[in-house]
């Protein structure tokens, strides 16, 4: 997505990025990112409507990254797996990976586009290509293992590729309490949920 | 169970004119575009005055904080009522289950998703803010305790699965409906009567699931 923009447009984002890593989004300021950047404001101002248009440019970058990171790692698993055993395994990896603590701060950010998008129009075309990306690739998975005889034939792809977001962004809720749950109960309960309802036991193969 | 001492934490604990500030930026956002909701379109609907609402609240952005966290804090105790509601209404799992299903179902009333939307714009406010994540933080906590609890209720009475931490399934019964949102982002939606289904198989299977005993 980056590298088709012009080299200043990217530069700005890149910086923006940057800033965003540590810092919440309102808190970050045009002089930061000039400074960081090196860019002149008429530049930044020719390049994008406003500085909240820059903002929102490089969140949707970020999301469009972990979008990116998780088709990839949707892909290998899928190429890589033999039977249902290893799809479980593959996919409590991932649970692993992209619910961890860790990842507060991309949870974060991934709430604050969406409540963006809710208000702004211009936003919400930006980060509905890549939402849909993401359903699509998580929904081929699934469709793939339904195929393969691994996925519960009764459930819809593109419903079971909302429910697996739902749930990953939903988490940020415990990061809102001062109080948290057991990280290693939370992956139990997923993988509870992926062994018994959309990866049950004992499915045959659909025939192609 | 009894959740009548779960309140606002906010309309009925101040001033009047405090309180139909935010009942009318409620009712608004109940019916109308979040962009649309401006500090001219609430003195005109509320018929307060500019004075007498910047005397109450900061700004503009601060009577929106209060407004979402008592929006927050209504759609909670509104689910914690209807859940309560099925399980005094229940004597089987399987009344129980169906109770749950039309929850489920209810969830697509476009009052409800507005409701949604502003939670989560809510929850984005609270994680950049402090003074909103304080206050959100505390209802948010209460939430979660309060789920815990029923989810306990519901193992006593040989329904809830035993193998699963009550506080586990508080957050993730909360994670999958907030998180459900995506689905408005993307201009195809999934199919919604496949939702209900899967959630239906998720809390038959997994969260109420049949158990040996059974």
């Amino acid at each position: 997505m980056l590298n088709s923009l012009h080299p200043t447009k990217q530069t700005l984002i890149k910086s923006a990025v940057k800033f965003l890593e540590t810092t919440a989004p309102e808190d970050i300021t045009g002089e930061q990112i000039l400074a960081d950047s090196g860019i002149s404001k008429g530049s930044l101002y020719h390049h994008f409507a406003d500085f909240p248009d820059l903002i929102e440019h490089a969140q949707v970058y970020m999301f469009s990254r972990y979008v990116g990171f998780s088709v990839e790692a949707i892909n290998t698993l899928l190429h890589n797996a033999k039977d249902r055993e290893s799809v479980l395994k593959g996919l409590q990896e991932i649970t692993r990976a992209s619910q961890s603590p860790n990842l507060n701060r991309m949870r974060s950010i991934r709430i604050s586009a969406i409540a963006k998008s809710i208000r702004i129009e211009r936003m919400r075309i930006l980060v509905g290509v890549e939402q849909e990306r993401l359903t699509e690739a998580l929904a081929d998975l699934f469709r793939e293992s339904q195929e393969r005889g691994w996925g519960n034939p009764r459930l819809d792809p593109k419903t079971v590729a909302v429910f697996i977001q739902s749930y990953t962004i939903g988490k940020v809720l415990d990061d809102l309490t001062p109080t948290h749950m057991d990280e290693e109960k939370w992956y139990l309960l997923i993988d509870t949920i992926l062994a018994n309802v959309l990866f049950p036991p004992g499915l045959k193969a659909v025939d192609a | 169970m009894d959740f009548k001492n779960w309140s606002s934490p906010i309309v009925g604990n101040s001033h009047p004119t405090r309180d139909l500030l935010i009942e009318k930026v409620i009712f608004l956002m109940a019916s109308r575009p979040l962009e649309e909701i401006t500090s001219e379109l609430v003195i005109e609907e509320s018929g307060i005055s500019k004075g007498s609402m910047y005397h109450h609240f900061k700004d503009f952005p601060e009577l929106l904080e209060f407004s979402y966290v008592e929006i927050f804090a209504r759609l909670a105790a509104g689910q914690l009522n209807a859940l309560n509601g099925v399980l005094l209404g229940s004597s089987t799992r399987e009344e129980f289950l169906t109770g749950l299903r039309s929850i489920t179902h209810g969830s697509s009333d476009p009052a409800l998703v507005a409701l949604r939307l502003a939670r989560v714009t809510a929850i984005a406010n609270a994680l950049s803010s402090p003074r909103m994540g304080a206050m959100i933080g505390v209802v948010q906590e209460s939430l979660t305790h309060e789920l815990s609890k029923y989810f306990e209720e519901v193992q006593k009475r040989g329904w809830g699965n035993p193998d699963l931490d009550p506080m586990t399934v508080s957050v993730f019964v909360q994670a999958y409906i907030v998180g459900s949102v995506v689905d408005l982002l993307t201009p195809s939606r999934m199919d919604f009567e496949a939702w209900v289904y899967l959630i239906d198989q998720v809390l038959g299977v997994v969260l109420v699931g049949q158990t040996e005993a059974d």
